[in-house]
């Protein structure tokens, strides 16, 4: 990441997606970074996209990995979750074990591969078009996101709603956290913070904000 | 007594008093020196000039006193006071001044601040003549010589009267003491004026060696007290009852509780005795011994000991016999007690010092020196002139010091596994490697090697590689780390590349045993064992890891062969994927060698860790798992070895069931109607962070043309081609829906009766349980759309078992790529990790060390976690294309050198209060208040108080067995006791105030006159008393008047 840092943006984030198989993950991303939708075929691995947006004046370069859901990957996505600053746990509002496989599997996943531990997580509950077939209730998700310490929201990748807001939310948060922010300019910045250790009132990096 | 009646004379009328002492022949030389400048007969002289010397010694005297009342106390610390050490608060300025040929100097003591402790009968810090004479701020005189006190009692009395009358003049009521007689007798005089008629007179003395046995009693010390003040009182005869008040305090003291507090058996104040120590030995243990730093170094005992002490309030006697019943009052029932640790003495500065913060220091030194070089040799052989200039000062520990340490992290049998292998950062996020580990142990042992400078460390370092090359070489297990793990992205690079190179070793000497045995090829009974043996294994706990490792060894070699056709699978692909990534080739050829490393060598990996649990889970998925537990495993073998029998009976016709890990139950291929096997697969690549950001960036780069989206698409596939051809192999007449079915069970759609029709293949069969076949289903939207990924490579791949396949992960290759990383590691990116290794396992030290519930101290711990967070973060994250520049370097070095300070501070307090938890577990509350008195008053005045009201518990009984039963010695039985024995123990010195008030003294003594005493309060008489055995101590304090 170091190398790349350029005058064109402040900060790089990284965020991935996680959750099922055949919850929308890659859709959820493609509408995000292309404002389209497509029948994708399943993601093979870990797959990547790009995409700049400029949030409260700060210009942001995020790298959204997006992971396959199978079992068979998994031991290949989870050193993935290295250095991520947030984490989209994505369930299909049809499926039920979509959702409780979210925390019986994939939330022991980030804590036992996250490197970063005040990353945020965020909980999407996709595919609410398909009212007629939904089986978890707003309710539940809500429940959950409260019990995890998640942000929450209810999207639909068919139909774009609430996709923009989903990650712009996440992307506001992660810049309101300043130990979040502090490792995303690279590596010179950090040197300069030794400054500043013994004031452990200060939160680190705090100062890197305002810059 | 007779000195203020004496000065006032000398006030009225000097030449009358004045030649009684001044001119007598008989002075002394040194009191012949007042003199001077005097006619020798003074006889017809009645009047003395202004300028006589002993009147300018006064005036001069007087001008000192005038100017210290003036300046007040802020003014004298502005002239320069110093403060007192081990008081509160009490300060000296001191002045020299002539008299003749002799010089004075003249101290004043004084108290900065309200003399708020009147109302404590006992404070600690106090100056000793504030302690005897119960006086606030005071003036000492005394003569500039070696000895420092005055020999002779006329140079004492002049040298008194001469300050008490510039006192007077300037209307100052300081008390003045002077020093007299020998230095060991602590003896002094002193008077006070006051704005009444009265004044006061001050004397000490002491007795130094044997004490008449009526002075160790409180008896014969009251009938002392009172014989004094009443020999001074107006109609003088000895009173044998006299009201007197009287306050007590008794010092009992505990030395060298440490280890040598231990053989004495007291209680609450030891360790917990070692089963296998031998209690003859003369090698007491150390007080740290089970201490978490142990291991490492060990360190003085701070505390020394204790001192008890137990104060009584005022109390009433009227006469003797009253004041005798003291000796027997129980030490339990004081007023208050005092616990008073005794510290060790500060060190020299030339002494070493203990502990790891100054080691660290040294460490970051290194890591600050390590920048001016490229590769660790040059530190270890130097070549270059200014590298000697810059090393010439490091030595190296002898040859026999590095054996040890390599003895220690490569040959001790350890068995990889547990807390200490484990890296859990909690409340940071440095990267270190865990404390047991290869790295972690090793950068202790660096911290220790010699001085921890950077050319010892690199001399250690390469003999390090060098044994680690030799396990590699040598397909000898790496210790310390375990070959079960992946790369663990929290830790330091190095210690990943070594959890790498551990998998490695494993893979390797698996291969060496397989070729080693030749085992014959295509047995097909003996694969399925040993396949499902693989799987077991792969399932089985880590703890049983031991036994069955060579089990899965062997048994996994059975499976692979050596592989001449291993470019085969490679080029089969890449044919396959001419098609739709035509100019894939040409992007990346580097890409190619770093994601494909396996291009060039045969090896085939071994299925193992990677695809264990995914087959299982796959296995688990389709309910198969319970079945298979079940069944013991001999039927298991039966029955597998009757599948591969009759699979090898079909291939005769057909096409060869290959590289099967079983069949699945309850699942049968579509079309065929045969039982689904799943596949052996191939062990996923291992990463480390460095490739794991290689790879990353790579695939983040190849996004813009159309070839490099197929390129990144093949980088991403090859895992799932993999798997397809290993399933094609084990399932010959296989569909892609089977295997869908298998790996993506979700992209398997099955149809409700209702609106099943669709057709898979044509004929229906009835299975045992009646269910129909095939099942009425199809692939998902995705999996099933036009162009659709998985469809195409599954047309494109041909069947291979795992073993055939160019591996994912090729162990030879990536194992030497470590060797080469440990060999070329710049010395600053391998002293940056070795600091942050080190310092957090420090810190885990300090952290695990029991100190008790010290809250102060706790916090004081967590705060040096987030400084060494903000420091070492961004040095253990470095990668190799960072390189800073000697602007930061510098700044990073001044951050290191205050982040090592810090956690000498923190980790004294540590020892300090380690010590003090060991010693006083029992008493919690007593050691709250101890610590906390510490860190408050430091060293020479920490002290807490044992029950009474600011104590919730009393803690009383607890602190007593500090203070152990004295052993019955036969000299106590002949030797005469004091009495006010605590646990059998004689105090180490008992204290006594006694006071008398005038108005006591008058009623008793029937005096008949009636004068009132002015001032504030009524003026009293008072006696110190301080006793034991073979010392006493008594400072006296009479009011007097006209």
């Amino acid at each position: 990441m170091a190398g790349s840092s350029g005058p064109e943006f402040d900060h790089i984030l990284k965020l991935l997606l996680i959750g099922d198989s055949g919850v929308g993950k890659s859709s959820l991303l493609l509408r995000f970074t292309s404002d389209t939708f497509d029948d994708l075929s399943p993601t093979i691995g870990v797959d990547f996209k790009l995409k700049l947006m400029t949030l409260s004046g700060r210009r942001l370069k995020l790298t959204i990995w997006d992971t396959a859901g199978q079992e068979r990957f998994r031991t290949l996505t989870s050193s993935y979750y290295r250095g991520a600053q947030g984490v989209i746990l994505v369930y299909d509002v049809t499926r039920r074990d979509t959702f409780t496989d979210l925390s019986e599997v994939w939330l022991k996943e980030v804590e036992l591969y996250s490197t970063n531990p005040d990353c945020i997580k965020m909980l999407v509950g996709n595919k609410v078009d398909k009212d007629a077939e939904r089986v978890v209730s707003k309710q539940e998700g809500i429940a959950f996101a409260r019990q995890y310490g998640c942000l929450f929201l209810e999207c639909s990748a068919k139909t774009r709603a609430n996709v923009q807001l989903c990650f712009e939310e996440l992307v506001q948060k992660i810049v309101d956290t300043p130990s979040l922010l502090a490792d995303t300019k690279g590596f010179k910045k950090n040197l300069l913070r030794p400054e500043e250790p013994y004031n452990p009132q200060a939160a680190p990096g705090a100062g890197n904000c305002t810059c | 007594m007779e000195t203020m009646e004496r000065i006032e004379k000398m006030e009225r009328v000097p030449s009358a008093s004045g030649d009684r002492f001044l001119g007598s022949p008989s002075a002394s030389s040194t009191s012949g020196a007042v003199s001077d400048g005097e006619p020798e007969d003074l006889q017809g002289f009645d009047d003395y000039t202004i300028a006589s010397s002993w009147e300018r010694f006064i005036a001069s005297v007087e001008t000192i006193c005038r100017e210290w009342q003036a300046a007040g106390p802020e003014g004298l610390l502005e002239k320069g006071a110093i403060s007192v050490d081990g008081s509160r608060n009490l300060h000296r300025i001191h002045q020299e001044v002539s008299f003749g040929k002799k010089l004075y100097v003249i101290v004043l003591f004084f108290q900065l601040g309200a003399g708020d402790e009147i109302e404590d009968e006992w404070p600690a810090g106090l100056h000793h003549l504030q302690l005897w004479f119960g006086v606030t701020d005071f003036l000492v005189a005394a003569p500039v010589t070696l000895s420092g006190v005055i020999l002779d009692a006329p140079e004492a009395t002049t040298l008194l009267s001469t300050v008490a009358v510039a006192l007077s003049s300037c209307g100052s009521h300081w008390p003045a003491f002077v020093p007299v007689h020998d230095r060991t007798r602590k003896a002094y005089k002193g008077v006070q004026g006051t704005s009444s008629s009265y004044s006061i007179t001050y004397e000490a003395d002491r007795i130094g060696s044997w004490v008449p046995v009526r002075f160790m009693h409180l008896e014969g010390l009251y009938e002392l007290f009172v014989s004094k003040v009443a020999f001074t009182a107006p109609n003088t005869a000895a009173v044998p009852s006299l009201r007197v008040e009287f306050t007590m305090r008794l010092t009992y003291r505990a030395p060298m509780i440490g280890y040598d507090y231990q053989s004495k058996g007291g209680p609450s104040s030891v360790a917990e005795p070692k089963p296998d120590y031998d209690g003859e030995s003369p090698n007491e243990p150390m007080w740290d011994e089970d201490l978490p730093w142990a291991s490492w170094h060990s360190v003085d005992d701070p505390v020394k000991g204790f001192e008890l002490i137990a104060t009584w309030k005022k109390m009433f006697v009227n006469d003797s016999h009253e004041m005798s019943e003291y000796e027997n009052i129980s030490t339990f029932h004081a007023d208050e007690w005092a616990l008073v640790p005794t510290f060790s003495v500060d060190k020299e500065p030339d002494q070493p010092e203990e502990g790891f913060g100054v080691r660290l220091e040294g460490l970051a030194n290194a890591f600050s020196i390590s920048a001016n070089a490229q590769f660790v040799e040059d530190f270890a052989n130097v070549v270059k002139p200014e590298m000697d200039l810059l090393l010439e000062t490091f030595t190296v520990p002898p040859p026999s010091v590095l054996e040890r340490v390599l003895k220690d992290l490569f040959y001790a049998a350890v068995i990889p596994t547990g807390e200490g292998f484990t890296y859990e950062p909690r409340g940071h996020s440095i990267k270190g490697a865990p404390r047991d580990s290869l790295f972690g142990r090793f950068a202790m042992h660096s911290l220790f090697f010699g001085t921890c400078n950077i050319r010892a460390i690199s001399d250690l370092w390469l003999e390090f590689v060098r044994e680690i090359r030799f396990c590699w070489d040598e397909c000898q297990p790496l210790p310390r780390v375990s070959p079960e793990d992946s790369p663990d992205l929290r830790t330091c690079l190095l210690h990943q590349k070594l959890q790498m190179l551990a998998v490695c070793i494993k893979l390797k000497s698996e291969e060496r045993s397989e070729k080693a045995k030749h085992a014959p090829l295509h047995d097909s009974p003996r694969v399925g064992k040993a396949s499902k043996e693989a799987t077991e294994a792969s399932r089985a706990d880590q703890s049983d890891f031991q036994q069955k490792h060579g089990e899965v060894r062997t048994s996994n070699s059975d499976v692979r062969h050596p592989l001449d056709t291993g470019t085969k699978v490679h080029d089969l692909y890449l044919d396959g994927a001419d098609g739709p990534y035509t100019d894939l080739k040409s992007p990346q050829d580097e890409m190619e060698s770093l994601f494909h490393p396996g291009s060039e060598s045969p090896n085939p990996a071994s299925k193992k860790k990677g695809s264990g649990p995914a087959v299982e889970n796959a296995i688990v998925e389709n309910g198969y798992r319970s079945a298979h537990e079940e069944g013991s495993s001999s039927e298991d073998d039966e029955k597998w070895q009757s599948w591969s029998e009759e699979d090898e009976g079909e291939a005769d016709v057909k096409e060869e069931r290959r590289g099967s890990a079983g069949p699945l139950e309850n699942m049968m291929l579509l079309h065929s109607y045969e039982p689904l096997h799943a596949p052996i697969t191939q062990m996923l690549p291992l990463m480390t962070e460095d490739m794991l950001m290689e790879r990353e960036q790579a695939i983040a780069s190849l996004s813009r043309s159309q070839s490099e989206k197929q390129a990144r698409l093949r980088l991403q596939t090859d895992i799932l081609a993999s798997d397809m051809a290993a399933f094609k192999a084990a399932n010959p007449r296989a569909a892609l829906e089977d295997f869908v079915r298998w790996h993506s069970p979700r992209d398997w759609l099955e149809y409700d009766d209702e609106n099943g029709d669709a057709e898979i293949s044509g004929s229906v069969h009835t299975d045992d349980s009646g269910e129909i076949w095939p099942p009425r289903g199809r692939l998902s939207q995705r999996m099933s759309q036009p162009g659709n990924l998985w469809a195409q490579i599954w047309d494109q791949i041909g069947p291979q078992p795992a073993c055939e396949q160019k591996p994912l992960f090729d162990f030879q290759r990536e194992g030497e790529k470590v060797m080469h990383y440990l060999d070329t590691v710049r010395p600053q990116q391998l002293l940056g990790q070795m600091l942050c290794t080190a310092f957090v396992n420090c810190l885990e030290i300090l952290k695990r060390t029991r100190i008790g519930d010290l809250p102060r101290l706790r916090s004081g711990i967590s705060g040096l976690y987030s400084s060494a967070n903000i420091v070492l973060e961004p040095i253990s994250t470095m990668t190799k294309a960072d390189v800073p520049s000697k602007e930061y370097v510098e700044i990073w070095n001044k951050a290191l050198h205050n982040l090592c300070n810090l956690f000498r501070d923190v980790e004294k307090d540590v020892f300090v209060a380690a010590s003090l938890y060991q010693k006083l577990k029992l008493a919690p509350l007593s050691l709250v208040g101890l610590f906390n008195s510490y860190l408050d008053d430091g060293k020479s005045l920490a002290r807490v108080a044992v029950g009474g009201s600011s104590n919730g518990g009393d803690e009383r009984e607890q602190i007593a067995e500090l203070f152990p039963p004295a052993e019955t010695g036969v000299d106590l039985g002949t030797r005469s006791r004091m009495g006010n024995y605590l646990n059998g123990h004689e105090p180490d010195v008992r204290e006594v105030k006694l006071k008398c008030y005038e108005e006591d003294l008058r009623r008793t003594l029937g005096s008949r006159n009636e004068r009132r005493v002015g001032g504030k309060g009524m003026a009293c008489h008072r006696m110190y008393i301080s006793g034991t055995a073979n010392d006493l101590q008594v400072a006296l304090t009479v009011v007097s008047r006209d």
